[in-house]
């Protein structure tokens, strides 16, 4: 226990250390240059707006678009907007989840507020919406209804104890890819990928699988492998 | 539920380990640089949400800036239900209140700012964000008026998480029966309660100020020693401490705020904050305001006649004044302040650092002016101002 404990430790700080170089290396501002413009953006009415751009000035060179955490409130509408739940329920438990966790949360959306508490809300509210994602889909029949979770069987057989049998990696391998499209948008790298099947292989580590847990087991690699992606900080940041 | 309890048991904090190395893996921030990734990018940071990735919204956006049509693609964030219940819900959040917190509950004020921001229904065009200091309009939920000396139907559409739209939550004229006196959400019950209530109804100005003009009162004050302080008023000791020591505590610090602030204030000498309600009584000064004597010689306020003293040295500048420097009410004040070049250059600030993610810098005072300039000749169009900050080549570069 005193050693898995040291070991979250030590990763959290790593993984804030990583969240702190890569957020705070920011902006730039620099002068531009140029005047009002032609562009035609609309007057301001619901109407048709054309044209390639609004206010006509160069950008400078070398600007780099300023990355940010999304704001408490909009963190938690997108995970269940792009999660595509739709149990009012679900979505219910979400909330009461968030409303004791919202605080921690960035509040402006500014990266110094970025720290241990934000990740450890963000990753509490996101485990509360893989869980939803994950009854949402063992509620499926697998095959294409299943946005993530194809080819993972939930509801596994008494006698499947080996534990390529319960999760394959291909299935989690597509699993993850699927995740990482819902919450950051692109698919995941061959790195990604392998550190999947770590994450399923550690979750099963020192685990007998028997009729009594493997139908837990498997829930539990869905939930947990989906919230190391929503949790992260790619999904954090908007 | 369940998951979270089983978080915290012991037996899986090796699950926890392992599920916090696949976050670490992920801590890389993505740049924009597909149409899909620019169309989200620009989605978000307009509205408020990340979508799906196979949203056909995010199809439609990405479609729009495939063919350059960035204005149509802003258009298409603008025109949802998370920009109006997101996004600018937190825009306005903050301005609610004295702590200017962000997590607050739905209120009229923020009620007000997202209403004034839908389309008009019967003109089909952008009510401006100037209706925000000086209109004569509140809201209505579902039809019903809100009550006065409570929040009690806005709490509960926000617990209930209600989706605010154009059909839901409506305008209506005049803000209050009887009431000559609307200033937008000036008067709306949120703003009263937290500026109005107790005290003496300077902190009116002060967020007034704070909120739609970007300036504390310590940025705005006018230490000039020759300059008079006729207006202000009994409540403020000249001597504070008393002595040689608390005279130049007065005439350096306390007259170079009070100066300015008291000759506002009379603006809401007949408004006031009781029982949970706002209250005007017009023809007479609220009791508050000329309470208090420290000294006798001190301005009396007798009507809502103001003065606007901050019209000299460098607030000539800061402000950009036009129109009545002087004026009776807080419509005439709310008037005062729309028409000042700083409105629109706040509006700009706000928006920008909302969609930006950070503030401007001094080296891009003209993209400012320009954007404040834009914000004008679109009738003070907050959907516009918007578009036109997150097109802005120094904000998100989608045009790259």
């Amino acid at each position: 226990m005193k050693l898995a404990m040291i070991r979250t430790l030590v990763l959290v700080s790593v993984m804030i250390s990583a969240v702190g170089c890569k957020i705070t290396s920011k902006i730039a501002p620099t002068d531009f240059v140029g005047g009002m413009g032609s562009g035609n953006s609309g007057s301001g009415t619901s109407g048709s707006t054309n044209g390639s751009g609004s206010v006509g000035v160069i950008a400078p060179e070398g600007l780099k678009l300023s990355a940010a955490p999304q704001p408490f409130s909009s963190y938690v509408a997108s995970l269940i907007r792009q999660a595509g739940l739709s149990n009012q329920t679900a979505i219910n438990n979400i909330y009461t989840i968030y409303n004791a966790q919202k605080n921690q949360l960035p509040q402006r959306g500014e990266s110094s507020e970025i720290n241990a508490a934000a990740m450890a809300a963000a990753f509490v509210v996101a485990g509360q919406v893989c869980g939803a994602l994950r009854d949402q889909e063992a509620a499926l029949a697998d095959g294409a209804a299943r946005k993530v979770f194809r080819g993972v069987n939930f509801a596994p057989a008494a006698t499947v104890t080996d534990r390529n049998a319960l999760v394959d990696n291909d299935a989690i391998r597509m699993s993850g890819d699927a995740l990482t499209r819902m919450f950051l948008g692109r698919a995941a790298t061959t790195a990604e990928q392998t550190m999947f099947i770590q994450a399923k292989d550690e979750a099963l580590l020192g685990e007998t699988i028997s009729s009594a847990n493997n139908r837990k087991l498997v829930n539990d690699i869905a939930v947990t492998i989906c919230t190391g992606v929503a949790s992260s900080l790619e999904a954090l940041t908007m | 539920m369940g998951f979270i309890k089983k978080l915290l048991s012991e037996s899986v904090v090796m699950k926890v380990v392992n599920l916090i190395a696949i976050a670490a893996s992920f801590s890389h921030i993505a740049s924009a640089e597909t149409n899909v990734e620019k169309a989200q990018l620009l989605y978000s940071r307009i509205a408020g949400v990340k979508l799906s990735y196979s949203s056909p919204l995010l199809k439609q956006i990405s479609d729009k800036i495939l063919q350059k049509n960035y204005a149509e693609a802003a258009e298409l964030a603008l025109n949802t239900d998370d920009f109006y219940n997101v996004s600018l819900f937190q825009y306005f959040a903050p301005l609610s209140t004295r702590s200017e917190a962000n997590d607050v509950v739905l209120n009229d004020m923020i009620a007000m700012g997202i209403a004034n921001t839908f389309v008009d229904p019967s003109t089909k065009k952008d009510r401006p964000y100037t209706q925000l200091v000086n209109g004569n309009f509140t809201v209505l939920l579902n039809g019903a008026a809100l009550a006065l000396n409570n929040n009690t139907a806005l709490t509960n559409a926000y617990n209930n998480r209600i989706v605010l739209t154009p059909s839901n939550l409506t305008t209506t004229s005049p803000q209050r029966a009887n009431f000559p006196d609307a200033a937008g959400v000036l008067t709306s019950r949120q703003f009263m309660s937290e500026h109005a209530i107790a005290g003496t109804n300077r902190r009116m100005v002060h967020f007034a100020f704070r909120e739609f003009l970007c300036t504390d009162i310590k940025d705005w004050r006018d230490a000039d020693t020759t300059f008079s302080d006729d207006y202000v008023t009994r409540d403020v000791n000249r001597a504070p401490g008393g002595g040689m020591a608390g005279i130049n505590q007065y005439q350096t610090e306390c007259r170079a705020c009070h100066q300015m602030q008291d000759g506002l204030r009379n603006a809401f000498a007949f408004h006031d904050f009781v029982n949970g309600a706002p209250v005007y009584t017009p023809g007479t000064v609220v009791a508050k305001i000329n309470n208090n004597v420290e000294y006798a010689g001190g301005f009396v306020v007798t009507s809502d006649a103001w003065e606007n003293r901050a019209v000299r040295n460098a607030n000539v500048r800061r402000f950009g004044w036009s129109g009545a420097m002087k004026g009776n009410g807080a419509k005439s004040f709310g008037d005062m302040i729309s028409k000042s070049e700083r409105f629109a250059t706040c509006a700009v600030e706000r928006v920008f650092k909302h969609v930006c993610k950070r503030s401007l810098t001094s080296s891009e005072d003209s993209l400012k002016e320009i954007l404040a300039r834009k914000f004008q000749v679109d009738d003070y169009s907050l959907r516009g101002l918007f578009r036109e900050v997150a097109l802005s080549p120094s904000c998100l570069r989608i045009g790259e």
